[in-house]
């Protein structure tokens, strides 16, 4: 099978106040085309950190992070840029919805930002809503909807471009637990019918029945 | 790049809180209007002037270069003279004690010495040539208020009235008789305090005629109005500050600007850009987790910069005309209005623009620090207030 994302040797520290802390040191990790992975942990074992790095919001320190066959460090702005709209869609545990766009509007930002013709954009948009149920809220603001509402849009925001990596950071983490069901129901379609890699950073044992693989943090930071 | 979002970003904002972009525009007004007001306060000496010099069909010009020290005088700075009138039979006569004078003197050095009528605040200028002119009166220069409050009053003619003692050693003498003349005056002009300045007057010969007529040429220095101070002594001699209008050329005129208030217009420009400077640092804070949603989101650091450069410099722009409403209407209606012609509108809008936009274009840089921030990622992963 195809690798689509690849870690090898990726060490990351932070510095705090008094200390430096050594999060990832030599940490190797390969994901395949069209799993669904999830990778489980405790609050603060650097599950969204991993994310992060997938996703090139942050760099390592050093190794290197592989996907599609692109090292992603090697990237210049505009291209990590393109990386982030074009190759990954991500969703957020907090949803992290734009405020002053309504629903259809906040699935349009990464479309118009990678500057596709606003009435395709629009278009899009509507299909993805419709896709995750939203439809009948298209024209309501983020304070408007429930949170569960909220996560939906923002699925069909992640993939508004037609990604071929979806990151999720705790996307049931703050959802009651018959919402989160919907939400990891509708991620599993997505996995099905669109055969996209899905990476699922959680604590909830309750996903791992959906995943075709998954990783515990602990032992891979210490492997 | 995505204008698309840009614009759709913007409005969304606008839309989403009007309230604080218009407490932006509220807060920017006043301190352009004022950096405006003091800017062109500051700089009305040199126009004034100018436009004098330009305007006035003179045949003298008074002109000192040094300030008298001694002796029976005029002086022709610092404090700039205007006639004033009085308020009895509404006769236009010079007034010694106030900050501006129009002197005619007699050999007995004898002038009024009652309280002006006019006051600093009229000490701007305007336009001359809307006050009509007659070869039948002497010009007087007068500030552009002073005018308009005498022609609303008199039309624009008026009396100049020449008042000479009359006996032997008449000076000492407070009984002596005072032989009035009286003689038409045109207003003329405008005039506006500076440093060793000119004096301006139009005169003719039937004024000289009508001065010969009533003996009053060989009581007189100059045959012509000239400003000055009450308490000045004049000691330098006519030929030597008395230029011709042929003259002029050779003449080095110290048009010198009001430093204090260029000072005062230059720390509003900086007050300016502090307030566009905390507005957008204002505006970061409040946005820090949208920044590094739409980040997350793959938009660039060009399309971030521009989104926020539009939609700041939008604020400017309405700012920068309202605030020129507000400076011609408001704050020099009063004083120069008419002066502030389409062409003066035009360039005081354009200056605030110009600070605004310039300000703006140092603070921007902010956004860029704003987006290397590594407590972004951070940021949104966090719980967001809202939830």
């Amino acid at each position: 099978m195809e690798i689509s994302i690849q870690l090898s040797q990726v060490t990351k520290s932070f510095k705090t106040k008094y200390q430096r802390v050594d999060l990832f040191k030599g940490l190797n990790l390969d994901i395949q085309k069209g799993e669904f992975v999830v990778i489980l942990g405790p609050s603060g074992s650097g599950k969204t950190t991993l994310l992060y790095l997938m996703a090139g919001f942050i760099k390592p320190d050093s190794g290197s992070i592989v996907v599609d066959g692109q090292e992603i460090a090697k990237l210049n702005e505009n291209e990590i840029c393109r990386y982030r709209n074009q190759k990954i869609g991500f969703i957020f545990q907090f949803f992290n919805l734009i405020h002053s766009f309504n629903a259809k509007d906040n699935v349009l930002v990464p479309l118009l930002l990678a500057g596709v013709d606003k009435h395709k954009a629009e278009q899009r948009a509507n299909e993805l809503l419709e896709q995750v149920g939203m439809s009948h809220r298209k024209n309501h603001y983020p304070w408007e909807l429930s949170g569960g509402e909220q996560q939906r849009v923002a699925i069909a925001r992640a993939l508004a471009n037609s990604p071929s990596i979806i990151l999720a950071d705790e996307p049931t983490g703050n959802l009651d637990q018959k919402t989160g069901e919907t939400i990891l129901e509708l991620l599993s379609d997505i996995h099905h019918k669109e055969g996209k890699t899905i990476v699922v950073a959680t604590h909830d044992m309750k996903i791992v029945d959906r995943a075709t693989r998954v990783y515990d943090l602990e032992t891979l930071i210490n492997t | 790049m995505s204008n698309t979002f840009i614009f759709k970003f913007i409005l969304a904002e606008w839309k989403k809180n009007p309230w604080f972009f218009i407490k932006k525009i509220l807060l920017f007004i006043p301190v352009l209007s004022i950096v405006g007001m003091f800017s062109t306060a500051a700089i009305v000496p040199v126009v004034n002037q100018k436009s004098f010099l330009n305007n006035c069909t003179y045949d003298w010009i008074a002109y000192c270069d040094e300030k008298p020290k001694s002796g029976f005088a005029f002086r022709v700075m610092e404090n700039t003279t205007v006639a004033h009138i009085l308020s009895t039979d509404n006769a236009l006569v010079y007034r010694p004690q106030t900050v501006i004078d129009l002197f005619i003197v007699d050999e007995h050095n004898l002038y009024e010495l009652e309280k002006s009528y006019f006051n600093k605040k009229n000490l701007l200028y305007g336009d001359m040539s809307r006050l009509s002119t007659s070869d039948d009166s002497v010009g007087i220069a007068l500030s552009y208020n002073a005018a308009k409050q005498l022609n609303k009053k008199l039309g624009d003619k008026a009396h100049l009235i020449i008042r000479v003692r009359q006996g032997i050693d008449s000076a000492k003498d407070s009984h002596a008789n005072l032989r009035s003349t009286y003689y038409p005056v045109t207003i003329k002009a405008i005039l506006k305090p500076f440093e060793k300045g000119i004096g301006l007057v139009l005169t003719n010969n039937k004024f000289l005629e009508f001065l010969e007529k009533h003996q009053l040429t060989h009581e007189i220095d100059y045959q012509f109005v000239i400003f000055g101070n009450s308490e000045d002594n004049h000691t330098v001699s006519a030929n030597k500050i008395v230029y011709k209008k042929a003259q002029l050329s050779d003449v080095n005129f110290s048009l010198s600007k009001n430093k204090v208030l260029l000072i005062i217009a230059a720390m509003g420009a900086v007050v300016v850009y502090l307030l566009i400077n905390r507005e957008v640092k204002f505006t970061i804070n409040r946005r820090l987790r949208t920044i590094g949603i739409l980040l997350a989101l793959g938009a660039t650091e060009q399309t971030l910069l521009k989104t926020f450069w539009i939609e700041q410099a939008f604020i400017i722009i309405v700012t920068s005309i309202v605030s020129s409403i507000v400076y011609k209407y408001l704050l020099m209606e009063p004083y120069i209005g008419e002066y502030i012609n389409i062409k003066m509108f035009v360039t005081i809008l354009l200056i605030y623009a110009a600070i605004g936009l310039l300000s703006l274009q140092i603070a921007i840089r902010k956004v860029k620090t704003a987006m290397k921030d590594p407590s972004l990622p951070d940021i949104i992963s966090s719980k967001p207030e809202e939830l």
